[in-house]
């Protein structure tokens, strides 16, 4: 434990621009060694297939940066994506196009109304409020559906899900429409300013007069939007609405997974939608090799885990960069444990208040 | 005994220190005895901050050697360094808020026998040694947390932790900058306590007062290297001010003359009658604060007279509406703002400056960004990158930031250019009332008469201001106008040109038991 602040080191490049580099290095190694490992992998057909399986996670997971970002978590996308194909079933009167934009248009507004409202207004915290949505949502979908999968049929739903736009399957080409306006909003909007400023330092943001409320409220709106369109996408590859779609909520802990492997640092801030990238196609390359190489996919979980910590930890070598005056107010401790002599706190000891700081319960 | 012949217990040989390709320190040597306090001053960005933090083991140095007592030392941290007989007091002070005065002494060395705690051993120590410092004002019992003391409290807690663990070697950067007058002067007291155990003492500090009343030798610190070094007596404050901005004494009365001067407000600006103030507060009731009732004219500069816990940095978030008001009016030009957000008062004409950097700042953003960042309350406007980058030039260059880099993360730079880097989100706009919070704290001299000369110049141009300072000799030079503040009220108006910053620092202390 060092009872001091971390020094930044001055002249380096700006944090966004570094911290990605793990990812993308993990990418090209396991590119690499797929590559020259299974003649099959660059073949033309599995490269669309891993773009085409992926796109889903691309879009959550793009979302779900920016939930980072802001500093929260959204753990009901997964809820979202059920909730998005049980509405697009619903509505199989309408034209599928008007549909689809409805489903979009709800999965904005309950993000914003449920998630965003309660984390932003009442102030409630993130977690618990997304996993309870996440758990209400696929509580409600199971109850409306009974449980089963219903099939869709919709010529223009299976044209979005399985054709190719100039060699390229429409999703991904969906996928990069979301990532261009994305990037646009974050770089070059004040809301997205906004968005890496609440999650850098919220006091200081309040004080520069952001309105905290009104920004976490679209936060979660754009991460329900993103939710909707990864469920509508994923309805439209299987043209099916299924009631445990993104694994039951398990999704959200993949698309955590993608974030923070791209360099986006968890308490918000730091980061971007390129290192999201790079996290979804690392994990999706990961499961493709899995499956080329005839491997119980088990394996890609476990692979997944290893290249997370290994990506995360070369970003941390090469980007340490706290406050130069000390992170946090005056009267609080900073800490770090880079010696590895670990906490050495009075354990056993009953300090007034010491149980809040643990979090243990 | 302060220039006794003594072994140095602490001797520093061509130390250097090294970030990326630019050398913040070179070819530093120095030696401490014990029973000796040697004070290191400089500019911000001089190096003296990087010097300390080698000595404490913050930072490795590049080059050179540290020996305690004639033997060569390697730090790997600021706790083995204390191991080893070298304890820091730094600015931010490295306390746990939720632990008691006796876990935070002995910090990570609770005495024990086989795992067991043995508190009531710790409790006695504790009290023992905050006994030593004459600290019972300051600590009132060794089982209160450390977060409810004030910060004087908490830096005699850190204090008492070096003398648990028999440090010979005691470092303060910065120790009475944050300190209001009364706590700023018993901690000297504490430091000459110090001195006569016999420890060896390094002190790095802004105010040149307290440099001379207590260093025993000086060095002074210009870009990195030592200009100037010998026994303190030697020098003058305006010798010491010589030679930290130009690095060489000073030759002629002239050279004297062409010092740094901290601009005095000039003729004291009695509110003209028949105009109408900008800024009314009237029965403002907000946490600690009771029945607040003050205005504002335009060109004045207002001095809020208090020390810190006394509510007057208190009235200024109130007004700004980081903390709500619960009764009570506030308006600017006539407009009522008590209802309004923070966003829609910035909207409106206020501007907030707080020494807080911590809480001012988005540590990883860049300069740029930092500076435009009131800009981004409005959240569907774009951004131009280029335009932001030249805006933030602009400022740059105006306020003489340093480095001149729009597009490197803030974090990056000294606390000074930090300072300047809030002041300069504001001057792009035009408010109309400046809140000012403890806006130059631990900002050297140079940077201090450069910002209030930026503020004095908003205020000859119609804009007016309060101000709040942990100094308050500060306030005595630069406001027109003051309040006394204590416990929540205002007591009384005082003109702070009658009084010289002796009278002010008796008057703050004396109106804390009104």
């Amino acid at each position: 434990m060092k009872l001091t602040q971390v020094r930044g080191v001055r002249g380096d490049a700006s944090p966004r621009k570094l911290q990605s580099g793990g990812a993308w290095l993990a990418l090209i190694v396991i590119i690499a060694l797929l590559g020259g490992t299974h003649h099959d992998f660059f073949d033309v057909s599995n490269i669309r297939n891993v773009l085409g399986t992926n796109a889903e996670l691309l879009v959550v997971a793009a979302g779900m940066t920016i939930v980072v970002l802001s500093g929260g978590i959204d753990l009901s996308v997964g809820a979202m994506m059920a909730a998005a194909q049980l509405l697009l079933m619903e509505l199989h009167g309408l034209p599928t196009a008007l549909a689809i934009l409805i489903v979009l248009a709800f999965g904005f507004a309950a993000g914003a109304l449920v998630n965003g409202v309660l984390i932003g207004i009442a102030k409630l915290n993130f977690f618990v409020v997304t996993l309870a949505s996440m758990t209400f949502g696929y509580g409600i979908v199971l109850v409306i559906t009974g449980g089963s999968t219903t099939t869709l049929t919709s010529n223009f739903l299976n044209q979005l899900g399985n054709s190719l736009v100039a060699g390229i399957p429409t999703p991904a080409v969906i996928f990069v429409v979301l990532l261009v306006i994305l990037v646009l909003m974050l770089r070059r909007t004040t809301l997205g300013r906004a968005v890496y400023s609440i999650g850098g330092n919220a006091e200081a943001s309040r004080l520069a007069g952001i309105p905290i409320p009104a920004v976490t409220v679209l936060v979660y709106g754009i991460s329900g939007f993103c939710g909707a369109l990864g469920g509508v996408i994923d309805a439209s590859r299987f043209l099916a609405a299924t009631p445990t779609t993104g694994n039951n909520g398990e999704i959200a802990l993949t698309c955590m997974a993608a974030v923070l492997l791209g360099g986006t640092a968890l308490k918000g801030g730091s980061g971007g939608l390129a290192g999201t990238v790079a996290g979804v196609l690392v994990i999706g390359v990961l499961q493709n090799g899995v499956d080329l190489l005839g491997l119980s996919s088990y394996w890609q979980q476990a692979v997944t885990g290893i290249v997370l910590v290994a990506a995360v930890s070369l970003d941390r070598f090469r980007a340490i960069r706290p406050f130069r005056n000390g992170r946090t107010a005056a009267s609080r401790l900073v800490v770090s444990t880079h010696d590895g002599s670990g906490w050495a706190a009075p354990a056993g000891s009953e300090p007034a208040g010491s149980t809040d700081r643990g979090g243990s319960n | 005994m302060p220039h006794a012949i003594a072994e140095p217990r602490l001797a520093v040989r061509g130390i250097g220190k090294r970030f990326g390709q630019t050398w913040v320190l070179r070819d530093v040597s120095l030696a401490v005895a014990p029973g000796q306090v040697h004070a290191v001053v400089g500019l911000n960005g001089s190096g003296k901050s990087t010097l300390m933090r080698a000595v404490y083991g913050a930072h490795q140095p590049s080059e050179g050697e540290i020996l305690l007592d004639g033997v060569p030392c390697r730090f790997r941290g600021p706790r083995d360094a204390l191991a080893k007989g070298v304890a820091a007091v730094p600015q931010e002070l490295p306390v746990v808020p939720e632990l008691s005065v006796t876990e935070n002494i002995f910090l990570g060395m609770l005495p024990n026998s086989g795992g067991m705690l043995k508190l009531k051993h710790a409790h006695a120590e504790a009290e023992r040694v905050l006994r030593h410092l004459h600290a019972d004002a300051e600590v009132p019992g060794v089982h209160e947390s450390v977060g409810r003391l004030s910060l004087a409290g908490q830096q005699l807690v850190t204090v008492a932790r070096a003398l648990v663990r028999h440090a010979g070697v005691i470092v303060f950067d910065e120790p009475t900058s944050a300190l209001p007058g009364p706590a700023a002067a018993r901690l000297r007291d504490v430091i000459r306590t110090l001195r006569a155990d016999g420890e060896a003492i390094m002190f790095i500090s802004q105010r040149l007062n307290d440099v001379l009343d207590l260093a025993d030798e000086l060095t002074v610190l210009r870009d990195g290297r030592a200009v100037a070094q010998g026994p303190a007596g030697a020098f003058t404050s305006e010798t010491i001010v010589h030679w930290m901005v130009h690095g060489r004494p000073p030759a002629t009365a002239l050279a004297r003359q062409a010092q740094v001067q901290v601009p005095v407000a000039e003729t004291p600006a009695s509110p003209p009658p028949g105009t109408a103030p900008v800024l009314t507060v009237r029965d403002l009731s907000a946490g600690r604060l009771t029945g607040i009732s003050l205005d504002v004219w335009p060109g004045e500069l207002v001095g809020l007279f208090g020390l810190p816990g006394s509510g007057a940095a208190d009235i200024l978030r109130a007004i700004y509406g980081a903390e709500r008001a619960t009764v009570g009016t506030i308006a600017l030009d006539g407009v009522p703002l008590t209802r309004y957000s923070v966003r829609a008062r910035i909207d409106r004409g206020l501007a907030y400056v707080t020494g807080d950097r911590p809480a001012a700042l988005v540590a990883d953003l860049s300069v740029a960004a930092n500076m435009a960042l009131p800009a981004a309350r409005g959240l569907a406007r774009t951004i131009r990158p280029r335009n932001e980058r030249n805006q933030a030039r602009a400022q740059i260059t105006a306020l003489n930031i340093q480095p001149p880099e729009p597009d490197v993360p803030v974090s990056t730079l000294s606390g000074g250019n930090q300072q300047k880097v809030i002041l300069a989100r504001w001057l792009t706009g035009n408010p109309k009332a400046w809140l000012l919070d403890d806006l130059t704290r631990g900002v050297d001299a140079q940077a201090q008469a450069d910002i209030h000369e930026i503020i004095r110049d908003r205020m000859r141009h119609g804009a007016c201001g309060l101000i709040y300072c942990s100094d308050p000799r500060e306030l005595h030079r630069i406001c027109d106008r003051g309040l006394l503040i204590s416990s929540g009220r205002v007591i009384r108006e005082i003109d702070p040109r009658a009084l010289d910053a002796d009278d002010l620092g008796s008057l703050l202390e004396g109106s804390r038991t009104p």
